[in-house]
């Protein structure tokens, strides 16, 4: 194989989309973690399910109206399960917190099954991100490009929320200790029910951005769910930051790999993974617990 | 004392025609209505939900139609008719097992339709040589291993087997298809990384290599149920094949296909999609993306073949199910038939006069004869090979009926020595 400069530009973009499509979830996930303390595995059930929302809004209206309502819509479901149910469980054991969200995989799949069916779907074709330029001879598609566009722009608001303004300062300061903000008179319940929407919506832009290059089918949300805990582990759970840069580490490594060992490149993410966990085990940019 | 002894002969003459009652039941045995007679049992232990609910449902509803259409007509063996129990393992093996066993020991179920794919089929085919007892019909599971290192004497096939799947494959690449005049051809292959990607790679590569010996050949694996193939098309795309080889399916099939769209990998090479998705579920809802020309096998498509029996099938799937019949479904309307047929002819659900009654069972179908290997247990049909053409909605595309043909799969299977072969190579 010819490791010219256009195939090593192609794997990049490759792995950069990937990597912020990671960093999408991964980033919800962690602050969920960082703020609730609940590990949500239901969290690539509600990607999967903005996926199939955004299917069925575009074929009624257009993908960009589609584009705005199911994040918020898968939003205010997060809101509702974590007001009805979540908010039960935060002092319970880990053991019982892993159960009921993987209780929410469960009924997000039937849900799909429900009113989706089994077989995969398709978003139509969305004319404005059709074709792509070249660049030094590295073809990007519009797709991508408006895939790693909107997963900046993001990352960027989201920085904006948490570091620049009060209600940022509030939340970081519930991921340090909610009880002692409890008592400053911060509604604390409000707030992660807030939050928790807020990680859900981050889901949801991710399968907003993802529709128009994947297919959806009941499933799909367990592969994406293994790769944002790979994510959040190699970064450091509970960190944004960590987030970011082990969504591009795995993106990348995972598509350089298959330069160097095309049968067994889906190995390297996880050899990544142990790497990290044995000589760092709070993640590479993760508080140390003391 | 007249009262007493008219009392006497009363109750002598009620217990005389109650033993007389009795001997004579004992003695001639009263025809049994048809709806006392107990039923066939049939277990179905389908992964209908998860990822490989796409392809098992139509299977599990293929076989529903089927059997009841059986039981309207009366049943089986004089009256008897079926009656199933379904369990869902939902793609897990642990599952798959624990039903299995259910299923051959609580249940004590005559039939056992299990094994949805090779990691199922290994599990269910495990259950059923531990247990001892009981028929097991499995679905899915193309690895030749079950049928060959993993041979049971009380377990047959459904599925096509891989090794028939890729010697077709590199049939229809190299004499029909895209590298027919290309003398050193560079072909990619890309699958999931699972038994049977892996096991259908192990006989395509020997094949693919007789037809064409300097043949380039190169390989790429993602995980299961992957979603995002884009370093894999770009990687692809570098290596500039004249054919891409895939096995992918479910919902990576529309992911691949629009991924490798947006990097214009159709405009520098040609697709060979095996794995039957070509199916009317697949084109229904995803065959737009299937680029014109895109080679496929299929064992049947609406208006394909377009018999009698074939029109009839569609019929009564739609009555019953008010859907279309998914890709995989024929099979298993065809093979309850098959069942039916060696029951009749066994005369009995004893596995030990049921088993040969198999071995020894053909039946004519609208896909032409259907009959048993006896040598590896496997249902022996055959398989539509053919470029794809455009069609109007709501399937998109259909196979271009003039270039299409009908491997049967007995032409490019092992031969029985080979598979003893590999049996003695084992022990």
């Amino acid at each position: 194989m010819d490791l010219n400069f256009s195939l090593l530009g192609a794997q990049a973009v490759a792995g950069l989309t990937r990597g912020m499509l990671y960093y999408l979830l991964a980033s919800g996930l962690t602050l969920i973690f960082g703020v609730l303390g609940i590990i949500n595995f239901a969290h690539g059930t509600f990607y999967m399910i903005t996926v199939f929302l955004t299917i069925t809004l575009a074929v009624h209206t257009n993908y960009w109206i589609a584009a705005i309502l199911a994040p918020v819509i898968l939003s205010l479901i997060g809101g509702i399960c974590e007001f009805f149910l979540l908010r039960r469980i935060y002092k319970a054991h880990h053991l019982l917190q892993l159960l009921l969200t993987f209780a929410l995989v469960y009924i997000g799949v039937d849900v799909v099954k429900i009113f989706w069916g089994t077989y995969p779907k398709s978003l139509p074709q969305v004319d404005l991100l059709q074709g792509g330029i070249f660049i030094g001879g590295i073809r990007l598609p519009f797709s991508y490009l408006f895939m790693i566009s909107v997963s900046a722009a993001t990352g960027i608001a989201l920085w904006l929320i948490l570091y620049k303004t009060k209600w940022g300062t509030i939340i970081r300061a519930c991921t340090i200790d909610s009880e002692v903000a409890d008592t400053l008179g911060i509604n604390v319940r409000m707030l992660f029910t807030l939050v928790f929407m807020l990680g859900i919506y981050l889901a949801g832009i991710g399968g907003v951005v993802a529709a128009p290059v994947i297919g959806a089918v009941s499933g799909m949300d367990m592969e994406i769910i293994i790769l944002c805990f790979a994510v959040a582990i190699v970064g450091g759970v509970g960190s944004l930051r960590g987030a970011l840069l082990g969504a591009l580490i795995i993106g990348l490594v995972e598509s350089f790999g298959l330069l160097v060992l095309p049968q067994f490149a889906i190995a390297f993410i996880f050899g990544v993974m142990t790497i990290v966990l044995i000589l760092r085990p709070r993640g590479l940019l993760g508080r140390s617990a003391s | 004392m007249e009262k007493i002894k008219s009392l006497n002969f009363i109750i002598l003459s009620t217990l005389m025609l109650f033993f007389l009652i009795t001997f004579v039941w004992g003695i001639y045995p009263v025809p049994i209505k048809a709806e006392d007679k107990p039923p066939i049992k049939v277990g179905i232990v389908y992964p209908i939900s998860g990822v490989m609910g796409t392809i098992a449902i139509p299977s599990y509803k293929a076989h529903l139609l089927a059997m009841s259409e059986i039981n309207a007509k009366g049943g089986l063996l004089g009256g008897r008719k079926f009656e199933w129990i379904v369990r869902d393992p939902m793609g897990k093996p642990e599952l798959e097992t624990r039903y299995c066993r259910e299923m051959l020991i609580s249940e004590k179920v005559d039939i056992l339709h299990a094994g949805y794919g090779s990691a199922l089929g290994m599990a269910a085919s495990a259950v059923v040589a531990e247990s001892g007892r009981g028929l097991a019909f499995l679905e899915g599971g193309k690895t030749s291993k079950l049928r060959n290192e993993k041979f049971h004497r009380n377990v047959f096939f459904l599925e096509q087997e891989d090794v028939p799947e890729a010697r077709g494959m590199a049939k229809a690449l190299c004499e029909y298809g895209p590298l027919k005049d290309i003398k050193e051809p560079k072909v990619y292959f890309l699958s999931w990384d699972y038994e049977y990607g892996r096991s259908l790679y192990h006989w395509f590569a020997p094949a693919l290599k007789k037809y064409k010996p300097n043949v380039k050949l190169m390989e790429a694996w993602t995980k299961v149920a992957e979603t995002d193939y884009t370093p894999y098309i770009s990687l692809i795309a570098g290596a500039k094949p004249d054919v891409v080889v895939t096995t992918i399916w479910g919902g990576g099939i529309p992911s691949f296909l629009k991924q490798a769209k947006a990097y214009g990998l159709w405009d520098i090479t040609n697709l060979f999609a095996s794995t039957e998705v070509a199916g009317v579920e697949y084109l229904r809802e995803v065959g737009e993306l299937f680029p014109v020309g895109t080679w496929v096998n299929v064992m049947e498509l609406p208006g394909i073949p377009g018999n009698e029996g074939h029109r009839k099938y569609w019929e009564a799937f739609r009555k019953m199910h008010g859907e279309d019949p998914g890709a995989f479904g024929v099979r298993n309307y065809i093979a309850t038939y098959f069942l039916a047929k060696a029951i009749e002819n066994a005369k009995s659900l004893d596995p030990e006069k049921l088993i040969p009654a198999l071995e020894n069972t053909s039946i004519d179908t609208f896909l032409g004869k259907v009959w048993m290997r006896k040598t590896n247990h496997q249902m022996m049909t055959g398989m539509y090979w053919g470029p794809l053409i455009k069609s109007d909605p709501p399937y998109h595309r259909t196979l271009d009926k003039a270039k299409m043909y009908w491997l049967n799969d007995i032409d490019v299977s092992l031969t029985d020595d080979e598979i003893l072969n590999i049996r003695k190579s084992i022990k």
